[in-house]
């Protein structure tokens, strides 16, 4: 029936096309203007006042200044069977692979303060993972072994003096932080509580790490001295609070929260008061990772379903 | 060919290693190439004689076959590796903390009825689907466990049984020129030791087998089996005597025991590659952009809208599969929901929020395109996880007692069918056994007892009588 109708409307395809040429027209007028009250109406946003760094659009996960900012290392899903460690220029925001021949999995890439290390968790076989310490060049510094059975470290960070790296490990039903040195000797551990201790950051002084933790039962921020003492709760809330890190300066602490529904970043100060959401929009916002000028996150965004890098500004 | 008017960001069908279309303006050629697993990933019941295997005439809709079909097609999504029940549907808040883990639960449309934090899509789309509590099952594996998920029965004693999907496709027979099961995946699934048993046809005729077709996050669809040969365009597709002529010569390529079965099989290879049906139905760029970004720019994400688009073209059975593989990190495997390590993170970073707005959208669109009616959507993994957190502060298996989740075909919707203890380790209820799940949907798909029995299948199931 469709067929038949089509057929006999081929007669007035002229004036339908002349028709269709004005409400373009119109529909164009119509885009403009929405667009710009578009603007107008997210202005507040910060979100939508961020540039995005990268436009394949595949899932990515902490990113880290590399290379005293020049360019950005992170994770990328770059296939069904692979995670890899990424290199993104800012000059002309060209990606390659970091370890261009690497064919095992790579997770948690993170750089010193001072771009002269960097480390990353390495996957080998079935559910096992190496922590593996280079310097700028990709020599080897350090490794840390995986672990007897199923075992893979997470959230690796370093000291501001480089003198350790920290990072998260399950064991004995619980998961605690741990450093070790740059050679991966030296085996302390941080935390010593029941649940999942997760995403440690040092404070730029170095006497001071914020991490993740379901000591009290859900997802909370928590602040401790370096050597693990003095343990304080920052956070709050029903929901998740995860991934703190504390700004260049020391007075700020951001962190991703499900608090309003759906991932987000916010910033809280050091001692948890005043939490102010960053960013504002229905898809996720996360990996939020300070930009060494203080003013700008660097985190992962989902927009129209893709997930690429952006750097926002931090609102007044 | 179509790519240079395409936009950046569109997508592609890709036929073997042919882009009918390209996202960034690069027009490949394409090229058909016959692979020797040619006949068991076409399926055979593209043979030439596409009768169904009890008997019956084929040559009629689905719709007619039998008056008591209500599912023209079944979207079975495999949650393979055991998704974790207590950290997305069955959440134990009032347990230990030890069982209970760290997330909280959120409300959603049923009222009473409370989910993980991790599936806030679904909260609000409890109103489209029914969910039971009390699934159950005997293999503690994930090869053996998968081949009782899709097939209701343990792998030994041989032989194994025949996927739910089959069985389908053998009642159904053909849909124009598309096959009637459809397994959505990169290739066999498996896990790092072997491959499970009871993927395909089993004990009915490996016609019967599913067909491969795995589609990426940029919506590239790729039939494993099928390559294109160099010297054939995609727009040459359509001149059929060439195409036909081209898969001769390639047949004579092959030694007597790989030509054995071609003379039937290329005509299904040259029907599905000339079939505007069939392209049409793999084509993700016929969608609009909203519509993919709706489905999230994953690998499950496009796979589901191309799950949708296959119910549209009325393929009987989707195998919509989460992943090739079940482990979570394993290199050179795809991520599964196998979370023995890192559960939460895991949980919290990737597979729940790839899940929670694939399936969210795919919901929505079966149910505001009017397919909910004669569409059967169910969603499950092979078991669920350890109530009791792990020495790795995860969860290990547990097909003692999960999830699954029915949507369409006449069930209705906003219900918790059956439920778990205080801890989340066995059934309160009577248990629902993955025989009662593949007998519910070859019933619903139009098998009575007396079709199945005519096939020889799914011996001694019963029907879930609280879903229907």
């Amino acid at each position: 029936m469709s067929y038949c109708r089509a057929a006999n409307d081929v007669s007035r395809w002229g004036d339908r096309s002349r028709t269709c040429g004005h409400v373009r027209r119109l529909a164009r007028c119509l885009i403009a203007v929405l667009a710009s009250l578009t603007v107008w109406v997210s202005a507040g946003n910060a979100a939508d006042q961020s540039i995005r760094l990268t436009m394949d659009g595949t899932m990515k996960f902490t990113p880290a200044f590399f290379k005293g900012g020049s360019e950005i290392a992170f994770v990328q899903f770059v296939k069904p069977t692979m995670f890899q460690i990424m290199c993104l220029r800012m000059d002309d925001r060209t990606t390659r692979p970091l370890h261009e021949d690497e064919t095992d999995h790579e997770l948690d890439v993170s750089v010193s303060r001072d771009g002269a290390y960097y480390a990353y968790v390495k996957c080998h076989g079935t559910l096992k993972g190496s922590i593996e310490i280079r310097d700028a060049n990709q020599k080897e510094v350090g490794h840390v072994a995986a672990g007897e059975g199923f075992a893979v470290y997470r959230s690796l960070a370093f000291a501001p003096d480089n003198s350790r790296l920290l990072f998260s490990y399950a064991e004995n039903v619980h998961q605690q932080l741990f450093s070790v040195d740059l050679k991966g000797d030296d085996l302390q551990p941080l935390t010593d509580s029941t649940g999942i201790n997760n995403w440690p950051s040092f404070s730029p002084d170095g006497t001071q790490i914020v991490f993740g933790s379901t000591r009290d039962g859900n997802y909370e921020i928590y602040k401790m001295q370096a050597d693990g003492s003095t343990i304080r709760r920052l956070t709050n809330s029903p929901t998740m609070d995860l991934r703190p890190r504390f700004s260049p300066d020391g007075r700020l602490v951001s962190f991703t929260s499900n608090r309003d529904g759906n991932y987000e970043v916010y910033v809280m100060s050091e001692d948890g008061a005043n939490p102010r959401r960053v960013t504002n929009h229905p898809e996720r916002d996360d990996y939020a990772m300070w930009h060494p000028d203080g003013k700008q996150l660097l985190m992962v965004s989902e927009r129209s379903g893709n997930h690429d890098l952006y750097l926002v500004e931090l609102p007044p | 060919m179509a790519s240079a008017n395409l936009s950046h960001g569109e997508s592609v069908i890709e036929l073997g290693t042919f882009r009918a279309r390209t996202c960034d303006g690069i027009s490949r050629r394409s090229f058909l190439q016959l692979a020797p697993s040619l006949p068991a990933a076409l399926g055979l019941g593209l043979h030439a004689s596409t009768a169904r295997v009890d008997g019956a005439p084929s040559d009629r809709s689905p719709s007619d076959r039998s008056p008591s079909v209500r599912a023209k097609s079944v979207v079975f999504v495999f949650l393979w590796g055991g998704p974790s029940h207590l950290d997305t549907f069955d959440p134990k808040p009032d347990a230990p903390a030890e069982y209970r883990g760290p997330l909280a639960t959120i409300g959603t449309r049923t009222p009473g009825v409370r989910f993980s934090e991790l599936v806030p899509g679904l909260a609000q789309r409890s109103d489209l689907f029914t969910l039971i509590r009390s699934n159950r099952q005997t293999a503690p594996g994930h090869p053996d466990g998968g081949t009782v998920a899709l097939t209701g029965y343990e792998e030994r004693p041989l032989p194994v049984k025949p996927n739910f999907g089959s069985i389908v496709a053998a009642h159904r027979g053909h849909c124009g020129g598309l096959p009637p099961f459809v397994s959505l995946a990169s290739g066999m699934l498996g896990d790092s030791t072997r491959i499970i048993e009871g993927y395909g046809a089993g004990t009915l005729p490996p016609s019967n087998d599913p067909f491969f077709v795995s589609c990426s996050d940029r919506g590239q669809v790729d039939l494993p089996s099928l390559r294109l040969l160099e010297g054939l365009s995609p727009d040459r597709l359509d001149d059929r005597k060439t195409l036909l002529s081209q898969l001769e010569t390639d047949l004579r390529g092959f030694d007597s025991a790989g030509v054995a079965g071609w003379n039937d099989t290329y005509q299904a290879a040259y029907r599905l590659l000339t079939s505007p049906e069939a392209r049409r139905a793999f084509d993700l760029t016929l969608e609009t952009q909203d519509t993919r970004d709706r489905y999230g720019r994953t690998t499950f994400g496009q796979s589901a809208l191309l799950a949708r688009r296959l119910v549209e073209a009325e393929v009987p059975y989707i195998q919509l599969n989460y992943s090739r593989h079940p482990e979570a990190i394993t290199s050179g495997f795809e991520f599964g929901w196998d979370t023995h390590i890192l559960n939460f993170e895991l949980l919290q970073d990737q597979h729940c929020p790839i899940f929670d707005r694939a399936f969210s959208a795919f919901l929505d669109d079966i149910y505001q395109r009017g397919l909910s009616d004669d569409t059967l959507v169910v969603a499950m993994g092979e078991f669920g996880r350890t109530p009791k957190i792990n020495q790795r502060a995860s969860r290990d298996h547990w097909p003692r007692c999960y999830f699954s989740i029915w949507a369409g075909a006449g069930i209705e919707p906003g219900r918790v069918i059956g439920a778990s203890d205080r801890l989340g380790e066995d059934p309160l209820s009577d248990p629902i056994s993955p025989l009662m799940v593949g007998t519910t949907i070859a019933e619903l798909a139009g098998m009575n007892a007396e079709a199945r029995a005519r096939l020889n299948v799914l011996e001694g199931g019963s029907v879930i009588d609280e879903l229907l």
